[in-house]
């Protein structure tokens, strides 16, 4: 045997820690000019709002699933119903990131090419977003907002956030009216709601200046006659009317909410509003009903689907009974409205009935209907027939906040279950207020017997990533969707 | 050796604007060592024997979680079932995070009214793909022109995540599923601490149950030893006299190396080394995430080299 020899060598661990550094690659451009980012913020201003109408529009009875028991229709949250994800949250993402994101690239990329008028049209639409998103979600992050140092982010009070939305319209206002700065010849086809016309996109500012005056209802510091202001300098014809357009031509160019993309198979009108076409709550046959809804194939009525229930007990099945699909919003090519001229008249008129304009009032009110007729086309002897017959009253003395609300609910139905929902939520779902409207029976078990007020915001963003200060507000309580929104309480 | 400011990529919240973000934060403790020996045990004129050892050893820990979250998680581990590369506060930086049932202070399963096991959802810690340590051993002998080397690989404990074994239940084809439709009582305590009496039937619905038999704590196998014959190499030079009579030619030598011959393991599935994603995945990646990952290959080869 040799000698034996032996080397040792002691390694003690090393770590090393490295700062990031953006990626400097020219194939791989970090900037470029604002247009390319308008379609996709387009885009997503409808795909918020049509994804979470799903669940929306049972809370406002706009429809229901075939199944019984559903959670939503009971005023459960996403939590009561065990899921999680995205689930009814869609705007939340595209609020933050979607919309956003992009709208910060197109505010730098704007200015850095003195495109002035871009900058006027993302503060509207970050007004608008935050107006949508606010009233579906409560307390948001707001003054961090977009901050991407930070990692935790503070709930702000909607009081907060409703005075931001005022000041974003204002500043939009201002930029559109100066109208300095060059024009990008680009615009007119990448911003495809107003083809890049300030005016509209100022009546749109006023727009969302008037939904938010109008939503503090019930509280003292409530201003019709400022709301009647702001309406006057929004939409002014059906002309007017900011419509996400889709071409149709694919399933990637077509609505959420038609048959291609397939997302309302298992949903039916609801019985509440099927019942306020066809004459059962407001004593008219309503000539949009054939425009709006499919009648049933065996008796040729309209009818639908009460909450909770599901389909059974209606005596249809779901061949009896025709799904939505090819009326209305409901088809491939239908454009999705995010606020119409008829929505203004019926806030003015609320707000004129508020303030003791009954005239006014009035004139809001018929001019709301007839604006909504003729949009979905209805024929002008119908639209005179139906404001002559016993659903609508006939004078100014004999209109009632009634009236007004639950046209305005036929009006914004299929597409605007966002105000609907505020709507309800600021009168206490009141069947006093929205001819017919019942609350459904029971209630989820976490409600206690309260109504929905929220939702709540994507698990993967809030409940994994910034709980602690989710749950400072509340979030992770398992009643948190019924919590008091501010803009519907008197609190001010 | 402390690490600060780790590269990591959570979601966090959409506030920021966007869905995933890259941040500098957490700190990891790092205590280990390697210790490399070599040796040549024979050296003569015939034959010579050569040694080298490698053994190497780590003990991390988390000791402040990236940006304080509560849970952090590396999302693109999370690709089978309710199992995940979880980063917990004072545990290994390759811990598993997932399902597991409710447990007492004892650690004994909390079993329900209807004599189902109750699942702890928030993803605790159920396992730790951190090896003890890691030992690789080469020998090579040396015998005139004849030259064979060998590398042994040991890796002692560590767990694996059996995905793949999971699947195989859920569609009946794992032996586990062999005691399907009969009646069991399971081991364990009810809420208020009396021993569980309510037998429950294995059947269908039990192992295709993700809050039941499909558990991912269930399917975390502890402690895997694997030694294996990481390659092996025979190389032999041929006689100069036969070689020097082409003039061309100085020196030839052939050579035949076969690796992943053999393997030794208590883990049930094919290969415990295996990554469940690729390399480019951050942190600590999914090592020891077993989804129908493919085992390391056996391969071979023959090689000529010829000196001019």
């Amino acid at each position: 045997m040799k000698k034996i020899s032996f080397l040792f060598i002691l390694l003690v661990f090393m770590a090393s820690s490295c700062k990031i550094d953006y990626i400097n690659d020219p194939f791989v451009p970090q900037q470029g000019p604002p247009a390319p980012f308008m379609p996709q913020v387009i885009y997503a201003m409808a795909e918020g709002p049509m994804f979470d109408g799903r669940f929306i529009g049972r809370y406002t009875q706009n429809w229901h699933l075939t199944t019984a028991n559903d959670f939503y229709d009971r005023h459960g949250s996403r939590r009561t119903a065990a899921q999680t994800g995205l689930t009814a949250s869609q705007v939340w993402r595209n609020h933050y990131w979607s919309i956003g994101s992009n709208l910060n690239q197109i505010e730098i990329q704007a200015k850095a090419r003195n495109f002035a008028q871009y900058v006027g049209i993302a503060k509207a639409i970050r007004a608008w977003s935050w107006q949508l998103a606010t009233d579906q979600f409560g307390e948001m992050p707001f003054y961090q907002a977009w901050d991407n140092t930070l990692t935790a982010f503070v709930y702000d009070p909607q009081k907060d956030i409703y005075a931001g939305i005022n000041k974003l319209c204002d500043e939009a206002i201002q930029e559109l009216t100066a109208n300095t700065g060059l024009v990008d010849p680009q615009i007119r086809t990448v911003e495809t709601i107003y083809n890049g016309d300030n005016a509209k996109w100022i009546k749109f500012a006023f727009a969302v200046k008037a939904r938010i005056a109008n939503h503090i209802s019930n509280k003292r510091s409530y201003n019709p006659a400022q709301v009647i202001e702001f309406v006057d300098k929004a939409l002014a014809s059906n002309a007017d009317n900011a419509l996400v357009r889709f071409s149709g031509a694919n399933s990637d160019q077509s609505s959420f909410m038609g048959p291609t993309r397939a997302n309302f198979g298992a949903f039916r009108q609801s019985k509440y509003f099927a019942d306020l076409v066809n004459g059962t709550i407001l004593g008219a046959t309503d000539p949009r009903a054939p425009l709006l809804l499919n009648p049933t194939t065996t008796t040729q009525a309209f009818v639908g689907v009460e909450p909770v229930r599901g389909i059974t007990p209606t005596g249809f099945t779901t061949t009896t009974m025709p799904t939505i699909y090819g009326k209305y919003i409901f088809t491939d090519r239908a454009p999705f409205p995010l606020i119409t001229y008829s929505e203004m008249q019926f806030i003015k008129a609320e707000a004129a009935f508020r303030q003791g304009n009954r005239d006014m009032a009035f004139n809001a009110f018929r001019a709301g209907i007839r604006a909504h007729m003729e949009e979905v086309g209805v024929s002008a002897t119908n639209i005179t027939t139906y404001l002559a017959s016993a659903a609508v009253p006939q004078s100014a003395a004999a209109l009632t906040l009634k009236d007004i609300m639950t046209q305005k609910y036929i009006a914004m139905w299929g597409w605007n279950y966002h105000e609907t929902w505020t709507d309800l939520r600021r009168y206490n779902y009141s069947g006093d207020v929205f001819a017919g409207f019942v609350l459904p029976n029971p209630l989820a078990p976490e409600n206690n017997n309260r109504t929905v007020q929220r939702l709540l915001p994507t698990t993967f963003s809030e409940e994994d990533w910034n709980r602690p200060e989710f749950a400072k507000v509340g979030g992770m309580d398992v009643d948190y969707h019924v919590k008091p929104i501010w803009f519907a309480t008197s609190e001010e | 050796m402390e690490s600060r400011n780790q590269i990591v990529q959570p979601r966090l919240s959409y506030a920021t604007g966007y869905i995933l973000q890259l941040i500098n934060s957490g700190v990891v403790r790092n205590r280990g060592v390697e210790i490399l020996l070599t040796g040549s045990p024979v050296k003569n004129d015939k034959l010579t024997w050569d040694v080298i050892g490698n053994f190497t050893l780590n003990r991390n820990k988390v000791t402040q979680m990236p940006a304080d979250l509560p849970e952090f998680y590396l999302s693109d581990t999370w690709l089978a079932g309710n199992a995940r590369a979880g980063y917990v506060l004072g545990e290994s930086m390759m811990s598993i995070t997932g399902y597991d049932y409710q447990r007492n202070a004892n650690g004994e399963v909390i079993v329900g009214a209807n004599g189902f096991p109750l699942v702890n959802t928030a993803f605790p810690f159920i396992g730790n793909r951190q090896p003890k340590f890691t030992f690789g051993l080469t020998n090579r002998f040396q015998m005139g022109p004849l030259a064979v080397s060998f590398l042994f690989d040991f890796r002692i404990g560590g767990d694996v995540y059996n995905a793949t074994e999971r699947d195989l239940v859920a569609l009946g084809l794992s032996k586990r599923t062999l005691d399907r439709g009969t009646q069991i009582v399971f081991e364990g305590v009810t809420q208020t601490g009396e021993r569980n009496t309510v037998p429950i039937t294995l059947d269908q619905a039990w192992y295709t149950s993700g809050l039941r038999g499909l558990v991912e704590s269930q399917f975390i196998e502890k402690n895997i030893n694997a030694a294996r014959l990481r390659d092996l190499t025979i190389s032999y030079t041929l006689p100069k006299s036969l070689i020097e009579k082409t003039k061309i030619i100085k020196n030839l030598a052939v050579n035949l190396t076969g690796n992943n011959l053999l393997l030794f393991t208590n883990y049930s599935g094919p290969d415990p080394d295996v990554n469940g994603l690729n390399a480019s995945a951050r942190g600590s990646g999914a090592m020891g995430f077993d989804y129908f990952s493919l085992p390391q290959t056996v391969a071979f080869a023959l090689g000529v080299r010829a000196g001019f």
